[in-house]
């Protein structure tokens, strides 16, 4: 099977992505990290770009100031406890229907898929906190200079001090 | 999201990217991925599925273990389990992104 990236976009849609959305030019080798321990014995981080945040407690995305300036999206990120329960999650992300993740945040951050694992041994554990950002960085070249000057490496450093030897990625 | 993996991975930590758009972890590289053919914002299945979403996380961890080097991208073999055609409309926000909405004029251009 070859899965399409663009079955479920409406044609012109699709082919307006595939003209206009560039990339922002990354270099031509991809880093790779060998997992270094069985699963069994890793410990895991997760980190969605759905724009999940803590509705109570957590300011949400700018989805205001993406509306005046329809180019731009908000690079910062939020810390979710793997404590969080099922209602204390909402979405601030303009690109896609809210409903069922926020019915089940575990569709884009497996909290309590990996609490399970971890119940199991099937992985070695599930660190402290996931991480949430809001995945549109900008248009029609993602401005990733945010993420990769201080919120990629405030996110590493966190990860690195709870132990993290992994990541989940999903995107939304 | 694939700026973020690459600066994990240069900081020592081991990625694994579940994606809907592998075509872009195609052009820009990525440590490793897992594509599934899932409508947008379900990357790991439908809400309140827990047996589903166990599958395709375990999938997804089979492809960390299993990686030997970079860009390695495995297509995943499963079909969503819902109607294509209501499900290409309910992925999709109540409303048009303020980025569709300002750019209608060049994406209704692309009509055939």
């Amino acid at each position: 099977m070859s899965v399409d990236s663009y079955k479920w976009l409406p044609y012109s849609l699709a082919s307006w992505m595939q003209k206009a959305w560039h990339g922002a030019g990354e270099p031509a080798t991809t880093p790779f990290t060998p997992l270094a321990k069985a699963l069994g014995q890793t410990r895991f981080a997760l980190l969605t770009t759905g724009g999940l945040y803590l509705k109570d407690q957590q300011q949400p995305f700018d989805v205001l100031r993406e509306a005046r300036e329809p180019d731009w999206g908000d690079p910062s990120y939020r810390v979710i406890s793997r404590e969080t329960s099922l209602r204390e999650i909402s979405v601030a992300h303009t690109h896609f229907n809210p409903a069922d993740a926020e019915e089940d945040f575990n569709i884009l951050l497996p909290i309590h898929r990996f609490l399970d694992l971890e119940t199991k041994n099937e992985i070695g554990s599930l660190a402290p906190s996931a991480y949430s950002v809001m995945g549109f960085q900008g248009h029609p070249i993602p401005d990733y200079v945010p993420w990769r000057e201080r919120y990629g490496p405030e996110i590493l450093e966190r990860m690195k001090a709870e132990g993290v030897e992994a990541v989940l990625l999903t995107p939304a | 999201m694939l700026v973020l993996a690459r600066m994990f991975e240069e900081g020592g930590l081991s990625t694994i990217l579940v994606t809907m758009m592998p075509s872009w972890a195609e052009q820009y590289g990525v440590p490793r991925a897992m594509a599934v053919e899932f409508p947008f914002g379900h990357p790991l299945g439908l809400p309140g599925h827990q047996e589903m979403q166990t599958m395709v996380i375990k999938d997804a961890l089979t492809v960390l273990e299993q990686a030997t080097e970079a860009n390695t991208i495995v297509h995943a073999e499963y079909s969503w389990p819902g109607d294509e055609s209501y499900w290409r409309r309910q992925w999709q926000p109540a409303a048009a992104s303020p980025l569709v909405a300002k750019y209608l004029h060049e994406i209704r251009a692309m009509r055939p």
